[in-house]
């Protein structure tokens, strides 16, 4: 019979070894994970219903809002032609003539005795002949010289006779009309007060 | 750390009483690696996909209804101002309408009592005065050329009226002469020849 030998010091385990290790793992860290990994794809299978019921729904917004705006076909076509028509309108008015405040300071300025008179203007040119007395014409150059609304003022083809009591001749004067096309603030008033800034939307060209 | 494992060792683990245990913790593992990239990386991708898809259709969705909003506003403002649209019809046509335009200017002539001579029409086979970024789309023009005779003022006056008319009439060019008969030598009474451009819409 052989001794039965006892050990009364507490057992150490041995180091776990590779394996072990992972095999702990496994078992412990690995199932967390694969219940997390459940939660997510339980998660997103739920998340996925929510936005395919979202978009269904914008889907369907997006139906009607379109059915809806259909109707507003043959009033989109009349706005247009409404907004390009008020559009021009205001850049013609804007850009026309504006002679009338001119030819009111030439009539001021040209004397009742001049003879054939012939006053023309065309675009920003004006052209002025006629005959008079030297002491007449001189104040009219002088005028339009002085004036705010010409520039580039030139006398041409100027004539002279004598006679016993005054001198008269006939004469040309040639001007360049500032801002003939200015409209003041009040006229731009009178224009139709349609407001040419509502906006559009844009149609499939762009436009 | 290398794990180094020989046939006899697998062999050896393979008879062990943990045999199953190993297996299942084997097969946790492979699990875990097919649930990642098999299952939550195509979830979360189909999920981000119908996100991005949703955005668009709220962008198309969001754009409508400012164009629907813009309709509503600009019905509106059709009812509102159908005064003015016609005046608009009337001042932007979208026919030449010739008549009405001498009809009225025939008004502002016996207003301004002025005395008419002619007048003729011509359709715009010479360049506008405007350029085309003022005419605009679709904006075509003719020319009216106009012979009235009576003293500057007047003329001045009808010249006044025609620039403010709401039917825009461009002067062109003005071209005052002594009155032919019957007026005053001194230039006080005059002819007048204005040609002019006025405009309408053409669909």
């Amino acid at each position: 019979m052989g001794l039965q030998g006892f050990n009364l010091l507490k057992q150490q385990p041995a180091p776990p070894t590779t394996w072990e290790k992972i095999y702990i793992w496994i078992l412990g860290t690995a199932r967390v994970i694969i219940i997390i990994v459940e939660l997510i794809v339980i998660g997103a299978f739920v998340t996925r219903v929510v936005v395919d019921t979202q978009g269904r729904r914008i889907e369907k917004d997006i139906e009607n809002r379109e059915r809806t705006i259909s109707g507003f076909e043959e009033s989109i076509v009349r706005y247009r032609i409404i907004q390009t028509r008020t559009k021009n309108y205001k850049s013609i008015w804007e850009n026309s003539s504006n002679k009338a405040p001119v030819m009111a300071e030439l009539n001021s300025l040209l004397a009742a005795d001049f003879a054939d008179l012939r006053v023309s203007i065309e675009g920003d040119l004006l052209t002025i002949r006629g005959g008079g007395t030297i002491e007449r014409i001189s104040v009219l150059e002088k005028a339009v010289k002085e004036s705010d609304s010409f520039m580039n003022v030139e006398a041409f083809e100027i004539t002279t006779e004598e006679d016993d009591i005054i001198s008269r001749g006939s004469f040309g004067l040639r001007a360049i009309i500032k801002a003939v096309n200015k409209r003041t603030e009040t006229q731009q008033t009178e224009i139709p007060q349609i407001d040419p800034n509502i906006g559009l939307p844009a149609d499939n060209n762009g436009n | 750390m290398a794990i180094r494992l020989t046939n006899t060792q697998l062999s050896a683990l393979s008879k062990t009483p943990q045999r199953k245990t190993y297996t299942v913790a084997i097969a946790t593992a492979a699990v875990v690696v097919l649930l990642i990239f098999f299952a939550i990386r195509p979830a979360v991708g189909s999920i981000l996909d119908r996100v991005n898809e949703n955005k668009k259709l709220r962008d198309v969705k969001s754009q409508l209804d400012i164009k629907y909003e813009n309709l509503l506003t600009l019905n509106k403002a059709e009812t509102d101002r159908a005064e003015q649209l016609k005046l608009l019809d009337v001042a932007m046509p979208t026919s030449k309408n010739e008549e009405l335009l001498l009809a009225n200017l025939m008004g502002l002539i016996e207003r301004n009592n002025v005395d008419f001579i002619s007048v003729s029409f011509s359709s715009g086979s010479s360049k506008s005065t405007l350029d085309t970024a003022t005419l605009g789309n679709k904006t075509t023009f003719m020319q009216m050329t106009l012979s009235v005779q009576g003293s500057r003022q007047s003329v001045n006056a009808l010249v006044a009226d025609m620039e403010n008319f709401p039917r825009i009439i461009n002067i062109k060019r003005i071209a005052m002469t002594p009155r032919a008969e019957g007026g005053l030598i001194d230039g006080t009474e005059v002819k007048a020849d204005i040609e002019t451009e006025f405009y309408f819409y053409e669909q």
